[in-house]
């Protein structure tokens, strides 16, 4: 059924979303006891700004399935 | 007296095969063209306002060849009229609102005629449902905990990135406690799947429903769209703070629940199943949804309502009692129809001062 492919893709995204999301937190933790580096510091910023596309993604997808 | 009407829609039974239950039928002596008019697709009565027993004995015999049927209760306004007997128990006591009698035995609650008929499933072949919950969730205190202990680290990675790469210094502190409180209070909502149940019976031959939430943005609101096994969309289930409602397809508000009444006892059990999963976890605020003691704790200033005197919430219901002036139920036609009803008494009574119940709620929204 359509309903429920969506709502599983929702779901996937958002899973991914969060894996994404402790992942920088992690990352930005490792990274606050190194000396200032942008390489290393701008890391856990991409990883945000990906949890943030699927969770973008998601909300995209879960309002498509509403119209 | 009561009259039953048993009607139709050509289904079978679960299992059963048509061109079977066709032959059963007719070995069981019904004319070729009553049998074709029942496999029509169209809702057929076979027997109009009879007795009980004899509808049973109908409806008993056609289970056995296979076919699906559906027993409905008459009611009739003549009855009604005669049913309603406004009282007043105690002459020392004011009574600013109307109080009846109900009396299963001599008197009929009937059903104002508004469409003719009104579907009440029988309750003896009613079966209970359960509601499974089909989600997979991060664990939510779990979720809950991590996104406060990462929010803190966002804010202290975003501060040291902002204030030393970009230079900025009281922007990035506001900014980062922006992004902390974003964290706590939004990404919970955000990062979580989209909740999925299903409801239904424990024997196969009953229907099941599938309710799948809309995204709500919006804290303390959730919406939820009830489905049927083929995908097709019955009704919308809007959950607010403290109240839910249920509309179908065409009819707006056919159930509407506030936890401050808890309407458990509207006789559908498919609604009770509704109300115990999505109702009753019904969010004070985001908190409630991930901890139960949240709910617990400040549940406790939210006004709560028990039928143990006559003069419960007397300003806006109908009480109805039994000949021991003891409250058998409460009516509000205002601001939704609600019913409820006294908890631990028997099926048939049920069924009766639900009739009983939703004719004089007919009657006050008519």
């Amino acid at each position: 059924m359509e309903q429920f492919s969506k709502l599983i893709i929702v779901t996937r995204l958002r899973l991914l979303a969060t894996v994404f999301f402790f992942l920088g937190v992690i990352l930005a933790y490792r990274s606050s006891f190194n000396e200032m580096d942008v390489n290393q510091t701008l890391l856990p910023a991409l990883f945000f700004v990906l949890s943030f596309i699927l969770v973008s993604l998601s909300l995209y997808f879960a309002s498509k399935r509403e119209a | 007296m009561e009259r039953w009407t048993l009607s139709t829609c050509g289904k079978t039974l679960e299992g059963a095969n048509p061109s079977d239950v066709k032959k059963s039928l007719s070995a069981m002596g019904l004319p070729q063209t009553l049998i074709s008019s029942i496999f029509s697709g169209e809702k057929l009565v076979l027997k109009r306002r009879a007795a009980l027993s004899d509808v049973k004995k109908l409806a008993a015999s056609l289970k056995r060849c296979g076919l699906q049927t559906n027993v409905m209760l008459n009611l009739n306004r003549d009855v009604f009229e005669q049913g309603l007997q406004a009282i007043n128990p105690d002459p020392e006591r004011d009574v600013s609102w109307p109080i009846y009698v109900f009396n299963d035995r001599p008197v009929t609650p009937s059903l104002i005629g508004l469409q003719g008929e009104s579907a009440i499933s029988d309750l003896d072949t009613r079966d209970s449902y359960k509601l499974r919950n089909n989600s997979y969730f991060w664990h939510s205190k779990f979720l809950l905990v991590s996104l406060l202990i990462g929010g803190f680290v966002c804010e202290t990675y975003f501060v040291r990135v902002s204030a030393e790469l970009l230079g900025w210094q009281s922007a990035a502190t506001a900014l980062g406690v922006l992004l902390l409180a974003f964290c706590v209070f939004v990404m919970p909502r955000l990062l979580q799947p989209l909740s999925h149940f299903s409801i239904a019976s424990n024997t196969p031959s009953f229907q099941s429903f599938s309710t799948i939430e809309k995204t709500v943005l919006f804290i303390g609101k959730r919406r939820f769209s009830v489905y049927d096994e083929v995908g097709a969309e019955l009704a919308t289930i809007e959950r607010n703070a403290s109240s839910a409602i249920l509309s179908l397809e065409r009819e707006l508000g056919a159930y509407y629940w506030d936890k401050s009444y808890s309407l458990a006892n509207i006789g559908d059990r498919a609604v009770e199943g509704i109300q115990s999963g999505v109702v009753q976890d019904v969010g004070v605020s985001i908190f409630s949804d991930y901890f139960q003691w949240f709910e617990k704790l400040f549940g406790v200033f939210r006004k709560r309502l028990e039928a143990k005197d006559v003069n419960w919430d007397s300003e806006n219901g109908h009480v109805i009692l039994d000949q021991d002036n003891k409250v058998m139920a409460m009516v509000y036609p205002h601001p939704h129809p609600a019913i409820k009803l006294r908890k631990h008494i028997s099926n048939e009574a049920k069924l009766l001062l639900f009739s009983f119940a939703v004719c004089l709620l007919r009657s006050n929204i008519a």
